[in-house]
């Protein structure tokens, strides 16, 4: 579904280059939920932007089914673009249009007339169970609710890939948990294939077909949740179930 | 106070709201475009373009620094072209155009800067075109800070038409220079003043209310 063949990304500063990703080599199947986990600032969130080309990679190629992103005009970037969702920690809602306005948002810019987007919205506003809001405005939701929103409008075109960026960081658990409820919903009756970045380890444990361990820019460690959660072979790995344990008991 | 004053300050309102709001919304058909410009092309921008960005930046900058007296005086050729006179407050609406449109896209390009850059991104990523990030995204997010933008815009485009008055320009400028200076009538001169000042204060409250009525983020 999604490849990447020896991706690398720097950043530049005036006085500084910082080496974001390092020859990363992946392959997340069709229909799997993918976890993509480190500590902050090992490079995730930038993996997870040279998916959908946010952030365009200085070497290597980036395939979606078989597609070279890279290698495609702008144009035919937005067309995949609409095939793969997204949706952030911040929400990214827009303030300024109500509920269903939001999810009409992408069918709006491909095209879709005014009827179906509505009818297709409501279909979303009832897979998210918040039909009675429809009217509201972003400002009037609690976080959760927010990220329902942004779930639907990032489901509106149907699109083959979910792309999560750290998605339930700035919820309270219980929010989280059925937020990746929704999500594991979404993978199994839709066959959505769904990439969740997290620094959380619970996230990747409640979810995940396979995971990815990210540390300062390449991979550390992939394999099976199983794989990883009891036989960490990876430091980082080791370390985040160490704080994790840490964290939740003691 | 006289009839004929009573009438004489009637016009003179009439006059400064026509200069007033008609360069207003001129300033905003060029100032709009021009905002949305050098914010787009800017370093971080969705259209990238150091050079259209130094450009229209300058432009804007040399504009802007002229004071508008010397700007008002300086165009009178450029005023006599377009409108076929210098006086009157037809002829004024001119330079207060020149002078308040690169103003006005400075007021436009700082509402841009406010709209979420998460948004923005959220907006690529749902493979929005440049044209519709500008028409569906950053202009409709910016709405409450633009129409906030266009009430300071207002007021300060009324206090450069009084200074029009100066150079033969209309409005109650004028009548404050020619009545209140020129002929020491100290009340005439209090009176247009005031009238001034009121003028701004509704702006200021239409404005206002009309934000908060738009405005969906703090519901």
């Amino acid at each position: 579904m999604i490849r990447f063949e020896h991706v690398s990304k720097h950043f530049e500063t005036k006085s500084t280059k910082v080496q974001a990703i390092t020859d990363v080599n992946l392959e997340i199947q069709k229909g799997e939920i993918f976890g993509i986990i480190g500590f902050s600032g090992a490079g995730k969130s930038t993996l997870v932007r040279c998916i959908n080309l946010l952030e365009r990679p200085e070497e290597g190629a980036v395939f979606f089914k078989d597609v070279n992103l890279m290698k495609i005009s702008k144009e035919e970037l937005r067309r995949q673009r609409q095939k793969m969702g997204m949706i952030f920690q911040q929400f990214n809602l827009f303030q300024q249009r109500n509920v269903i306005d939001n999810i009409c948002y992408p069918l709006e810019i491909a095209g879709v007339s005014k009827q179906d987007r509505i009818k297709r919205a409501r279909e979303l506003l009832a897979l998210v169970d918040l039909t009675e809001k429809e009217k509201s405005y972003p400002a009037q939701l609690s976080g959760g609710q927010k990220q329902r929103v942004a779930i639907a409008r990032a489901l509106a075109t149907n699109p083959e890939v979910l792309l999560c960026d750290e998605a339930t960081s700035a919820l309270d658990p219980i929010t989280t948990r059925s937020i990746l409820e929704l999500l594991k919903k979404i993978n199994t009756g839709y066959g959505v294939t769904i990439v969740v970045i997290t620094h959380e380890l619970k996230v990747a444990e409640q979810i995940c077909d396979r995971v990815a361990v990210m540390s300062q820019g390449k991979i550390a460690e992939l394999g099976t949740v199983k794989e990883i959660f009891s036989n960490p072979k990876s430091e980082t790995a080791r370390k985040l179930i160490y704080f994790e344990e840490g964290g939740s008991t003691r | 106070m006289s009839q004929e004053m009573l009438q004489l300050l009637g016009t003179g309102i009439i006059e400064t709201l026509y200069m007033t709001i008609l360069s207003t919304a001129i300033a905003y058909v060029i100032g709009i475009p021009l905002g949305v410009l050098i914010f787009i092309t800017d370093g971080k921008g969705i259209c990238r373009n150091r050079v259209v960005n130094t450009v229209v930046g300058l432009a804007i900058n040399l504009v802007r620094s002229v004071p508008f007296l010397i700007l008002l005086v300086a165009i009178l050729p450029f005023t006599r072209m377009i409108v076929g006179t210098t006086i009157g407050s037809t002829a004024t609406i001119v330079p207060l155009v020149l002078a308040a449109a690169p103003y006005v896209a400075r007021m436009v390009e700082s509402s841009l800067k406010e709209v979420d850059s998460g948004v923005i991104e959220a907006a690529h990523a749902m493979g929005s075109s440049p044209l519709q990030i500008i028409c569906k995204v950053l202009l409709p997010e910016a709405k409450p800070s633009l129409l906030v933008g266009g009430t300071i815009s207002l007021a300060t485009i009324l206090g450069y038409s009084a200074m029009a008055g100066f150079v033969g320009g209309g409005g109650l400028g004028a009548i404050a220079i020619n009545y209140g200076y020129y002929r020491y009538d100290g009340k005439t001169m209090f009176v247009t003043v005031i009238l001034l000042v009121v003028i701004v204060q509704i702006f200021q409250e239409i404005g206002i209310r009309l934000v908060n009525k738009i405005d969906k983020r703090m519901k």
